[in-house]
Parts: C-alpha cells; structure tokens; sequence
C-alpha cells in the first residue's frame, strides 16, 4: 500500500483556523489545512487536508486530497484522495487513487484510476470511457 | 455444529445457517439461500449473484450481474451493483463498473472503478436491523 498523504502541521502554508469560517474562491500553489468552516471553491497543485473538526461546502481541485471531517461537494485530484476513519464525504470524487478507511462514510459518484484524475479529459456526458473500446453507432 | 449468523440475500431477515451448509430455506420469505463461500474465476453472467457468506472475484473472474455477499472482493472484472454487509475490498487487478453500497470500503492504488458509491455504516441499514430484531428477540425471551 503506499504511503498515506502527510498531514503534518509545517508542511501546511494556509490554515482556516478552528474558528474561522471562510466563503469564496481560495486559489494557490501549496498546501491548505481546513480546521474551521470553509464554503466556495478551492483550486491547488498542492495537498487540502480537512482536519477532523473541518467543515467544507467546496468544489475542490487538487494534487492529493485527505479528509477528516465534512465535505458536500466534488473533490477532483490528480494523486489521491484518503477518507479517514472520521471523514463523511457527500459528493464526487474523481482521483487516480482513493482509499477509504472504515469509519469512513462516502456517498456519491466516483471515477477511480490509473487513467482518471485530474489531468484526464472528462467525457461530455460525464462517463470516462476507455480509450480501446469503440463507440457504439446506431444504425437506421 | 457451529452456527453463522447472517442475513437472507432476498428478505434481509436473520438466519442461522450450519457453518458447512452450502445452502438454506430461509424461515422467513421461504427462498433458498446459498450460503457458501464463494471464489469466481469464470465468465458470469446474470441478473442476481447472491451468497450470505463472503465473494471473490479472481482475476480471472469477469462477472456482470447484481452482485450481493457478506463481503466482497475483486480482483477481476465486475460489471453491475454490489452490496456488501461488511466490507469491498477493489484490488489493484480490479475493474469495477456499477454502484456500490458497504460499511467499509478499499480500493487498492491501481484498481479502476466508476460508480456511485455508498459507503459507511448507515448505509447498510439491514445489518443494523437485524440485530435490533435479535435484541428485541432476546428481551423477550
């Protein structure tokens, strides 16, 4: 199994404190620690670790995503997204790797794959579909 | 004789089955329930593909079907829904298409899946159901 995301306090550049709540678009390069309320759309290359106590309303886009405490919204990344034992997801996920520690509760739409993530086209209707597998025609 | 305590894959009421039985009459709704561990290394192909004891799906196995066990493991291709009282566990090898719904949920680095998902205790009402029939069962008595 690899090596679970870091979450060590210094490795976070931008921390929403515990008491802090946060509403708009939090767009940077590095890692972000959600310890309060945060509710808009975050867009990094970098980690987003929402600690256990965290609540977030988001659309996230990032490098790996790990998660402790409540998300409504669709996490896209690049890397990975772990729900800790503690985690409760309401929304989509679409990673190239996800793990799913027991505890965890999860409910929505995932694309999960070696070939899904972030930097991978997304179809028009929403399905990936694999390169080798021809597209049906309909014939009149 | 040692006795299991599962659930019937088509009424979710509670059974005690022979730890050796390879299948039952359920009590309740009268269905025979198979009750077998199963290992699925072949080309399966149906609507329901239910067992109240564990599933896995080799590598080998490629299943398309509603697929139904106490727990679950794919190594292989499946294509349809799965429901897991306990745990699915997607290995790496694994190609999953469907939703699924489970208290616990693993998916190995590797593994490809697209579905909705459920997962996490509340989701598997039944289990939660059936041991409060046995522990009202049990006041009774």
């Amino acid at each position: 199994m690899a090596d679970p995301i870091s979450t060590k306090p210094e490795e976070f550049t931008t921390v929403i404190g515990p008491d802090a709540q946060f509403k708009g678009e939090l767009t940077f390069q590095g890692a972000v620690r959600v310890d309060g309320q945060f509710e808009g759309s975050i867009q990094t290359t970098g980690k987003v670790f929402v600690s256990k106590g965290g609540k977030l309303k988001a659309e996230v886009k990032a490098g790996s995503v790990a998660l402790e405490g409540q998300v409504d919204g669709n996490l896209t990344a690049d890397d990975r997204v772990e729900l800790r034992a503690t985690a409760q997801l309401r929304g989509d996920v679409r990673a190239a790797k996800l793990l799913v520690v027991e505890g965890a509760s999860f409910v929505g739409r995932c694309e999960v794959g070696p070939n899904i993530g972030a930097a991978a086209p997304r179809p028009a209707d929403g399905v990936a579909r694999p390169a080798n597998v021809p597209v049906a025609v309909a014939r009149h | 004789m040692a006795v299991r305590h599962t659930l019937c894959t088509q009424c979710d009421l509670t059974l005690d089955v022979d730890e050796t039985a390879k299948s039952v009459n359920c009590r309740h709704c009268n269905t025979r329930v198979i009750t077998e561990a199963m290992v699925v290394a072949e080309y399966v192909a149906v609507r329901r593909f239910a067992t109240a004891n564990r599933m896995r799906i080799t590598k080998k196995g490629i299943v398309y079907a509603s697929v139904r066990a106490d727990a679950l493991e794919v190594e292989g291709v499946l294509q349809g829904d799965a429901v897991s009282l306990t745990s699915i566990r997607i290995t790496k090898t694994a190609n999953v298409k469907g939703s699924l719904r489970a208290a616990s949920l693993s998916l190995e680095p590797g593994a490809t899946f697209v579905g909705d998902v459920a997962i996490g205790p509340a989701q598997v009402p039944e289990v939660a159901a059936a041991l409060d029939a046995a522990a009202a069962r049990g006041a009774s008595r």
